[in-house]
């Protein structure tokens, strides 16, 4: 019995692929159909209603030397490469003549993007899903929504694992160089179509980098901007080194996950932990930090 | 200020922020994390100011016009 419930429900990396390329596919491969099917719907009706708001003219933005399908890669869109591929089969880079954007162009491009790092919170989902045994009574939150917390506001998913300074700090690292970029470029770098892979970068900032764009994004540049590259650099920063973020965040939240007592656990001992044990090896040596 | 200063700043202020994330992605503890720090700092600007040196030197003897 107790062996039994320890057996993972799937390969975490067929259901990882498999959701990558069809969103949704993953929690199916699993048994999870209903939740399949919501993810599905979600992710893919962001992407479609992003294609159609743009027109799928999203890689029109990129200069025509850099367009190339690898260009692509460097996007939150690639978190949906199933929609990826098909925007760039049926769209690709444009015609040869460049024409006005669409009225919603950069909604458009929003929601592209934004169903590409929803799906990517979903491949952390099902990955852990397919890792996580029948029966076992998961510790903490789920790790998938602490590190979509952190991806939307800095720093939000330490406090919400109860590290209330690092949340803190990170918070206040991160949006404060991003303001201070953002500053430093008089809000120039708030524009995908002029900084195509700047912009990727500081969209991993989350709700600040949106809100900021959405409130007072692509302004009319009339004079020279001699921080205008620095303004940039600090922006795209602020969002890679979030990354960091949600790695530290999901360390901590897959610990707790894994470590709390499984539900079926047996008297001789053979408790789920165990058998997630190479989830987190090191996990020994390192501190608790449950505040 | 002269712009080589300010950029020279702008780039310890940047390190930090580096340095300050890569502490709390490895190591978890708080206390430990703050206490290492300082030294992270260090190295690090040490090692990017080596490089720096370096790339002035390759510029100069193999590279200037």
């Amino acid at each position: 019995m107790a062996e039994s419930s320890n057996k993972k429900k799937g390969e975490p990396l067929v259901a990882v692929l498999l959701s990558w390329f069809l969103p949704g596919a993953g929690h199916l491969y699993l048994g999870r159909l209903g939740l399949g099917a919501a993810v599905f719907v979600l992710v893919e009706g962001l992407y479609i209603a992003g294609l159609m708001l743009s027109g799928g003219r999203t890689f029109e933005f990129l200069d025509p030397e850099l367009r190339g399908a690898l260009a692509t890669a460097l996007t939150p869109e690639v978190g949906n490469l199933g929609g990826l591929l098909w925007q760039l089969k049926n769209h690709g880079f444009g015609g040869p003549e460049p024409g006005p954007w669409p009225p919603n162009m950069m909604a458009g491009v929003w929601l592209t993007g934004l169903s590409g790092m929803l799906n990517a919170l979903f491949l952390v989902h099902v990955h852990l899903e397919a890792r996580t045994p029948s029966g076992h009574r998961p510790g903490g939150l789920q790790p998938a929504l602490l590190v979509g917390s952190t991806w939307l506001v800095p720093g939000l998913g330490h406090l919400l694992q109860g590290r209330r300074l690092r949340g803190l700090v990170v918070f206040g690292l991160l949006v404060g160089f991003f303001a201070w970029g953002t500053w430093f470029a008089e809000g120039s770098n708030l524009s995908r179509e002029r900084h195509f892979y700047y912009w990727s970068g500081q969209f991993l900032v989350g709700l600040p980098s949106i809100v900021t764009e959405w409130m007072s994004g692509r302004p009319r540049v009339t004079h020279e901007l001699p921080w205008g590259d620095v303004g940039l650099l600090f922006g795209c920063m602020a969002g890679l080194l979030n990354v960091l973020a949600m790695l530290d965040v999901y360390g901590v939240a897959e610990r707790r996950w894994f470590d709390a007592r499984p539900a079926s656990a047996t008297a001789e001992g053979h408790g789920v932990a165990e058998a997630a044990a190479g989830v987190g090896a090191d996990a020994e040596t390192e501190a608790e930090t449950v505040a | 200020m002269s712009p080589i200063l300010a950029h020279i700043l702008l780039f310890v202020a940047l390190s930090a922020a580096i340095v300050v994330m890569g502490t709390f992605y490895s190591e978890p503890d708080d206390a430990v994390a703050f206490r290492a720090m300082p030294r992270r700092f260090g190295v690090f600007l040490v090692s990017c100011a080596v490089v720096a040196v370096v790339m002035l030197l390759a510029e100069h003897f193999f590279a200037a016009v």
